[in-house]
This record gives C-alpha cells, structure tokens and sequence, in this order.
C-alpha cells in the first residue's frame, strides 16, 4: 500500500486525445534498461554488418553509437554530428566502390539509422522502439543468405527484445523492473514463444504461397540454371532442393546415370565465362530419326527460370512446339522468361549420332576459338601430350585419366584467378562439374578438337507417383566434343573424377542403418518446412477438396483465426479461472493428511491441527500451526502473505516426511 | 430530475463507444465484451515489420522468412491480447472518495477484486491515474482528480489499463460507479463579520459570554477521538491511563450561538455569497460558537462540531448554480 503513488502534472494535462495516456511517453527509461535497450540494437545489428564489404568499419560505428546511447540520451547537435560522419563514411564507401549490389547500399544505411535510435532512448517508449527494430535481426541474417546457424543464432535477438520489453511495460506501469535476466521478465517471453511456436507453424502452411513473384523481382530460392556458366557459379545451387522440373515418362525411365538433361550450350570463351553463341541456322543440322531409333518419349514440367532455355532430355528429337529451337547447338529457349511453370511433350533418344557427317567451317572454328594470352602452362601440357602422339579419342581419353588422377572433387573449391585453368590443373586440383567441364573443354581446343561445354541437369529422383522429380541441386554441366566418325559425343569428365556424385553440403544422408529416426525427422522437415512451396501447398488443399482460390484463402483465414481464438482463450480461461495457489496449496496440505491422519475431506485447520499434535514432533507441530495460522489470515481476513503458498509447500513435503500412515 | 453534473466528461473520441449503461453497483464485474485492445505505436510498428518479412519473403518464396513473418505476427497477436488476458475477471468491490474544496484535488478511492492479483494495473480518469496496488486479491488505487468549482458530482466513468507484460497494446475495461462526490466550497478571503438579527451576534443576545477555558465537569459524555477534534477537547488523564483518546462532548458550545443566513448576503453574485457564509461558518467554528445554517432549501442546526461543519458545507455545496 505504500507504493501507492498518483500522478499529476501540468505535462499530463496536455496530452488528452481519445485514446488512453500514453505512458509510454511520459515515463523515462532508467538506466539499466537504456544499456539493455542498446545492447539489443547492437546485438542485432552487428553481426550482420560484417556481411558488408568493410563490414568492421560499419560495425565499429554501431558498436560506438550503442555505447554513446547507453551512456545517456543525446542531444540533437551532437546526432547531427554523428549524422554527418556517417555521410561521410557511406560516401567514401560508396565511391570508394566498395558495395557489390545496391541492396547492400540500402542494408548499410538501414543499419546506421536503426542504430540511431540507441542515441534517443529517453523514454520507454524509445525502448520500445529499439526492440521492435530487433525483431529484424533474423529478417537481415536471411536477406543476406547467413547459414541456417546465423539465422538461428539471430533469433536469440527475438527474446532479447522481447524482455526488455517487458522491462519497459514494468517501468511504464509504475512497477520496480529489476534486472533484465529477472524470472518476471524470461517467463512471459518463454511463454509467449512456446506460445506461438504451433499457430505459427500452421499459419506457415496456411498462409497463401505464390507461384511466382508479385513483386518483381527474382526468387532466391530459385536460382535456377544461368544463360552463361563460369567456373564456382553454380555454388548457389547446390544448396538448393527446390524443383527445376517434373518429367513423366511413357513407358519405362531410361538409366538414371544417363539423365542429362541439356539446357544450353555454351560456345564462347573468354577465358572467363562461357556463353552461347547467338541462335543457329535453324532446321540444318536436325539428327535425322530413322525407324531403328530407340525414342523416349515423355512429357516435362519445367518451373519457373531466370534462364530462357528449357532443359530437355538430352539429344532430343522433336518437342510439342513451343520453345524455339536452336538445331545448331540442339538447345530450346522460350520466347520470354518463363515466370509460370510450363509444360511441354517432348521425344528424344540419347546415342542418336548427331552432326556425324562432317562439321561446317563456321562450327568448326567457333569450337575451337581460344581466347588468346590465358592459362600457358595448360596449353605446354596439352603440346607436349600432343608431341607424345595423343590425337582424336585417345587425347580425351588421356585428358579424362589426367582428370581422374590429378583432381579431386568438392563443392567449396577455392577461388580460382586470371588463369582459371592453370590454377585448377596445377594449384588448387579441386572442383566441381563447372571447373572441370571448363577446363576439359579448353584442353581439347587447345588439341585441336572441336569441343564445347554443356549446362543442365543430371539424374533426378523418382516420386511417389512414378515421375521423376529434377532439383535445383542436381545442376550440372558436361562437355561435348567431335569427332570424326562419330560426330558430337558427350565426354563427363567429372565422372571421370568421381564414381558417383557425393551429395550436396547439407544434404548428406544420416547412417540409415543407425538413426532411421533421424533421417526420417529431416525428411519430413525437408518435406513440410524447407520445400514447402506454392505446389505443395496446393496439393495439400487439394487433398481437402479446396479448388477455388477464394475457397481456399476463406478456408485458410477461418482456420487461423478459429485456432488463434481457441488457443487465446484456452491462456486467458487457465490464468483467470483457477483457483488462487493458496487455495491449491492448502487442499494438497489436506489432502496429505486425509491420506495419512485419517482425518475428513473437510476438516479445518484446527481439526488438522489437534489431529496432528500426537503425530508430529513439538517443533514440527508448532511450524505447521504458524502457517496454517497465516493461511486462515489469509482465507478470511484478508490479510496477504507473499511467501504462504512456498510455506504451505514445505509443510506438505515435511508432513509426508514425518507422518506414518495410520493402521 | 435532470442527472447529476459530472466532474468532467469522457475525453472526445471514436473509440468512446462503450461504456456501462448506467452507474454500476457493487461488485461490479469486468465481462469479456466490455474489454478492449488496441495496439499502440511500437505495436503498429511491430505489424509493419511483420507485413514487410511476410510481403518480401512471400514474394521471395523464402521458407525461413515466411516461418519468421508468421512466428512474429503470431507473437504479435499474442502479446497484443495478454493485456485483455490481465483484465478478465477483475471487478471493482467499492469506492469512496473524501469531501474536497474546489480547487483542490478530490481524492478518489477504488478497491479491486482479482484472482489473478496482476500487477501494472492503472486507474485512469480525464488526465489522472494512478496504479492498482494488490496486496492478496484486492487491491487499492488513489485517484486524485482536480476540481474547479464546487458541487455534488455523479462518480465519473473510470478505466482501468495495462499494457504488461510487453506493451504491445493498450488494454481498457470501463467501470461507472454508482455514489456522489461532494467538492465544498472555500471560504472567501474577507474581514466582513457574520451579521446578528439586529446587526449583532446572537451570542451578545443571549447575554452570556464567550469562555475561552472549558471546564471538565460541564461534559455530558465521551466518544472515541475522530481526526479533526480539538486537542483541548481531548481527555487527557484518560489517554494517560487507558492510551486510547477519548474526546470530551458537550451539552452546548460555551462560545455561544450563530445565525448564518442566506438573506443576509442578498444583492451579492451567488458564489460570493456561498463563499461568504461558508467563510462565516468557519469564524463559528474557530470561535467555538455553534452555528444556524439557514438556507432557502433547508436549515441546520443550531450545532457544532465536525459532522455539523461536513453537512453545513455540504448543503452549501449543493445550492443551485443559477
């Protein structure tokens, strides 16, 4: 009663609109929470700055500028100042061209100016604020493509912010806050995210996905396959597991291992990247089909690409029309980017001889253009091979034994220089399919075979509706060399590195044999959380017999909002209805000795009392009756004990100690 | 019978459109329908960040993002409805509030009844508040609200807030209690005396005199002390031997008697004139005289003593303004 305090200033009259007094700007934040409102601003904000070129520098300014603001507020000329060196600082970081994309530009200067609200923390309402700017810690880890880890870890910046809000709503409502870490402040947050842990996954599957992108722009999760190649490229992709395409076949699947499914052919070389040429002579160079043909037929489902080629079963024959064909390289590209998955009928036959009469002068010459002043010591390599008598197939076999001895296969290769091909060969001697079709086909041009690189897809999986489902992560690239006599013929030199392809970092599969479990936890994780897309989702509605779009998104807002309203009255029913702790205490006090005293269901405390006075010891006895004296206090005059349900709890342990059961 | 005058109307605003139909009686129960929510500006600020996660991760097709932007809307949500959580099952058991002057604040008292016994409860009035303080189940908040002039008010329509436990959101429930709140007058700053029935004191009339001591045999009787008494009035050798107070009661005021009038203050502006006799009624008081309040709607006394004051003021207090 005595921290019975009330309110009154002149500064409170003014502020008198509809909505309740906003305390949140009347009351000061003290200083313990300012060092806890800071610290979480640059608990957030700092790892992230390291993923800017410079990184350190923007993160030593954060770190300053929270340490300023949790000294005390500042004011405005002294912001100004600070306002001024961070101009200083982004421009020469700009012009100094240090930023790769322009979002890191906007990431910087979004960090800088959350980072100055550290230097304005007078009142909670500052506070508050801050901690909302928090919750993006996570947003910025995943916008910047941290690691899972990184993304996790800034998510500990979610609980951070949110007890110190609960610090804040203490200040703001009059009560002494304590300390950070104190119980009052990690219960409800703990509670709040055990909370929302469930809806929040339902609301995951439940809210509306999109099959392309409404707002412009590329997805991240589909990288897809890139209309150039240059070695270390692919690296995205490898990481991820989202569909390139669908293919059912008629009939039986050919040989896995014998999937290549070719998207663009790649003939330029500017001893960087490779890129194709312009498109061919169309209608030319066809491989002709004849009845002995062994065909595929089947029918492709490509989804959504950066690229405008569509990856077919390599060497394909006829398609269902639409892509237009390029017969010069054998590669098909859509009039525009495809933005909606399509779906096209294609036949082809993987050992069809192709170009096996002879190649055009114009082919000929432009597989085996190299651009001039790069990699000399391959080319000495590939001289002296040539001295020792290697020419036509034998050199591509000598060239894919090289490989096999010399390379070894990895998905995070270092990074290669100026002569990518000498570095690999001689230096570094890892890779993966990029680096080595890369340099294969630079060795076979500088033998004097026409060769070129080949990007697509390899393998695949099959589903459980017999089609076989191509990911993202199952990108490849191969070459194609010719040969007189047998015309273009596809050479794998990564295969030639490795039996089988290892799986991709962060895909390998667990010990079967010993954690069935825990294989089968992270497919169904991958399954319903990591691949979860806008397919999946409506597969999942279709399964209810949702069809229409607006059944659907009725559907889905109904259900949240009935689970949202059940689980919210289920928090508010347990908290208001039951019966205070005392009370709860007291009955398992009685309860104990209904059991071990013989005593009634409602005997009072004076009954327990007598009852007990034979069976306890004097000290014992006394103690008991000192807190069922405080609980009577308590039931019926009203009187408070802050510590009665604790005592009431240790009388019950000692009673169940002490007492003997009674014959 | 037109309603009482309130001590001051609900603050203009949309969001006013509830409040109890009537004044309420004891105890009166917070329900769930009469419970409201509204976030406030870093709970707005906290949906913008979630529209935006969920817009870029939506767009994005980013599994991690879309999680995040649900988990914090969710959270959002939550957070935003724990405050209500707080006010359920809370019902006001009583209040009570002392006589005031106007000008001065009126200090309101308000007793609550909660199981849940939540702490960061505030009572809110116009531009007063003051925290809920439970100590067990009930608790207790002192509201003081200014007054302007005097009068007998109808209880004003309070509410009780919270934002705990992460201020996300405003939460209100509105109570009316039933009861008055009297605001007396003050005295007026005046040397102009009380005037008798012929321009003289009805104490001269009476032909006795004024005694400054009192003697201890003329008591008739004791009472238990109440804040206010005179310290002379107290029997000393009691308290010496007993160490309770005790107050000595008399049969008749020894200063004499008092007519205060109503007529006599004709041609004055009526809140000088309420001001004036409640400055008169004063002199009586501190001359030990007692006092007739004669009023055109009622007459009190001839008495004295607290309780006598309270009603005198009180009667004064509700003399119609024009």
């Amino acid at each position: 009663v005595s921290e019975v305090s009330v309110k009154q200033t002149a500064k409170h009259r003014r502020i008198g609109s509809g909505m309740p007094l906003d305390f949140s700007r009347l009351t000061p934040i003290d200083k313990t929470w300012r060092w806890m409102s800071s610290g979480c601003l640059a608990l957030s904000v700092i790892p992230v700055a390291f993923t800017l070129p410079l990184g350190w520098i923007f993160a030593v300014r954060i770190a300053i500028v929270c340490l300023l603001g949790a000294w005390r507020p500042h004011i405005l000329p002294v912001r100004i100042g600070v306002l001024g060196a961070d101009l200083a600082i982004l421009l020469w970081w700009m012009f100094g061209g240090y930023p790769q994309a322009p979002t890191e530009v906007a990431l910087a200067v979004f960090m800088l100016g959350v980072s100055f609200k550290a230097m304005e923390l007078r009142h909670v309402g500052d506070g508050y604020m801050a901690s909302v700017m928090c919750f993006l810690a996570p947003f910025l880890a995943i916008i910047q493509s941290l690691p899972w880890w990184a993304v996790v870890g800034s998510s500990f910046s979610i609980a951070a912010a949110l007890m110190l809000r609960s610090g804040l709503a203490c200040i703001e409502s009059g009560t002494a806050a304590g300390k950070p870490w104190d119980v009052r402040h990690w219960r409800p947050t703990v509670g709040l995210m055990l909370m929302t842990l469930p809806l929040a996954i339902v609301t995951f599957w439940l809210i509306p996905r999109f099959s392309s992108p409404f707002m412009g722009g590329q997805r991240m999760g589909t990288t897809g396959m890139s209309d150039t190649m240059e070695p270390g490229s692919m690296d995205g992709m490898f990481q991820d597991p989202s569909q390139a395409m669908v293919v059912s076949f008629k009939g039986a699947a050919p040989d896995k291992n014998q999937m290549y499914w070719r998207a663009a052919t790649l003939s330029v070389f500017d001893g960087r990247v490779w890129s194709p040429l312009p498109l061919g002579p169309a209608g030319e160079t066809r491989p002709i089909r004849t009845p002995q043909t062994k065909v595929i037929s089947y029918e492709v489902t490509v989804s959504p690409q950066p690229s405008n080629f569509v990856p077919f079963l390599d060497r394909v024959l006829s398609t269902g029309g639409a892509p237009v064909v390029d017969t010069y390289t054998l590669t098909h590209v859509s009039a525009t980017t495809p933005t909606k998955a399509r779906t096209y009928t294609a036949v082809s036959s993987p050992n069809i001889p192709w170009e096996l009469d002879g190649l055009s002068d114009q082919a000929r010459r432009g597989n085996l253009l190299l651009p001039q002043g790069f990699n000399p010591k391959t080319l000495a390599l590939v001289k002296k091979w040539e001295e020792e008598g290697y020419k036509d197939q034998e050199m591509v076999d000598h060239a894919l034994d090289y490989f096999g001895s010399h390379m070894t296969y990895s998905y995070t290769p270092p990074l290669l220089g100026r002569d990518s091909v000498d570095e690999l060969l001689f230096d570094t001697r890892e890779g993966f399919c990029e680096h080595f079709s890369s340099s294969f086909t630079f060795m076979m041009r500088a033998a004097g075979i026409p060769a070129r690189v080949v990007t697509g897809y390899h393998a695949g999986r099959p589903t459980k509706d017999e089609k076989w489902q191509v990911q993202q992560f199952n990108a490849h690239a191969w070459s194609e060399v010719w040969i007189a006599g047998k015309g273009w013929v596809r050479v794998d030199p990564t295969f030639a590195v490795v039996r089988t392809l290892p799986p991709p970092p962060g895909r390998e599969k667990s010990q079967g044999f010993v954690f069935p479990l825990v294989e089968w936890a992270s497919d169904k994780s991958s399954d319903w959380f990591g691949e979860f897309n806008s397919q999946r989702q409506q597969d999942l509605f279709s399964s209810w017999k949702i069809e229409n779009w607006f059944h659907w998104t009725l559907a889905t807002g109904g259900l949240i909002i009935v689970l949202a309203w059940a689980l919210s009255a289920f928090w508010w029913d347990w908290g208001g209805q039951r019966p205070a702790a005392e009370v709860v205490q007291f009955e398992k006090l009685r309860m104990v000795l209904l059991a071990k005293a013989k005593l009634g269901v409602s005997a009072t405390p004076r009954q327990m009392l007598r009852a007990t006075e034979r069976l306890l010891p004097p000290s014992e006895h006394s103690q008991l009756a000192l807190v069922l004296q405080d609980w009577e206090r308590w039931r019926y005059a009203n009187e408070a004990r802050d510590d009665l349900v604790m005592r009431l709890k240790k009388a019950r342990r000692s009673l169940r100690r002490s007492l003997k059961p009674q014959e | 019978m037109s309603p009482p005058p309130s001590l001051g109307g609900p603050r203009p605003g949309w969001h006013r459109f509830w409040k109890p139909a009537s004044p309420q009686t004891f105890p009166a129960r917070s329900s769930v329908m009469s419970i409201f929510a509204f976030p406030n500006r870093s709970g707005i600020a906290w949906l913008l960040v979630c529209v935006v996660v969920l817009a870029w991760s939506l767009n994005a097709s980013n599994n991690a993002g879309v999680l995040l932007g649900c988990a914090l809307a969710v959270a959002w949500f939550y957070a935003g409805l724990m405050p209500a959580g707080r006010l359920m099952g809370l019902s006001l058991l009583g209040v009570s509030s002392e006589s005031s002057f106007e000008g001065s604040t009126a200090v309101l008292r308000l007793r609550f009844k909660s199981r849940r016994r939540p702490d960061g409860l505030m009572v809110e009035f116009a531009n007063s508040f003051a925290p809920i303080v439970f100590s067990g189940d009930t608790g207790q908040a002192l509201l003081s609200v200014p007054t302007t002039s005097r009068g007998i008010y109808a209880w004003p329509v309070i509410r009780v807030t919270t934002r705990r436990p992460f201020g996300v959101s405003s939460s209100w429930v509105r109570f009316w209690p039933s009861g008055d709140v009297v605001v007396w007058p003050v005295a007026e700053k005046t040397d102009i005396p009380c005037p008798g029935r012929n321009g003289e004191l009805i104490s001269n009339l009476d032909g006795s005199k004024r005694q400054t001591t009192s003697k201890a045999e003329e008591w008739s009787h004791l009472r238990e002390y109440r804040r206010g008494d005179r310290w002379r009035d107290i029997d000393w050798k009691r308290v010496a031997r007993t160490g309770e107070y005790w107050v000595r009661q008399f049969d008749h005021q020894p200063g004499g008697k008092v007519e205060i009038n109503w007529q006599a203050t004709e041609g004055l502006p009526l809140e000088t004139r309420v001001r004036r006799l409640a400055k008169w009624l004063a002199d009586a008081e501190r001359a030990g005289q007692q006092s007739l309040l004669v009023l055109p709607h009622k007459t009190l006394g001839p008495d004295f003593g607290i309780s006598h004051r309270s009603a005198c003021l009180t009667a004064l207090a509700e003399v119609p303004s024009e």
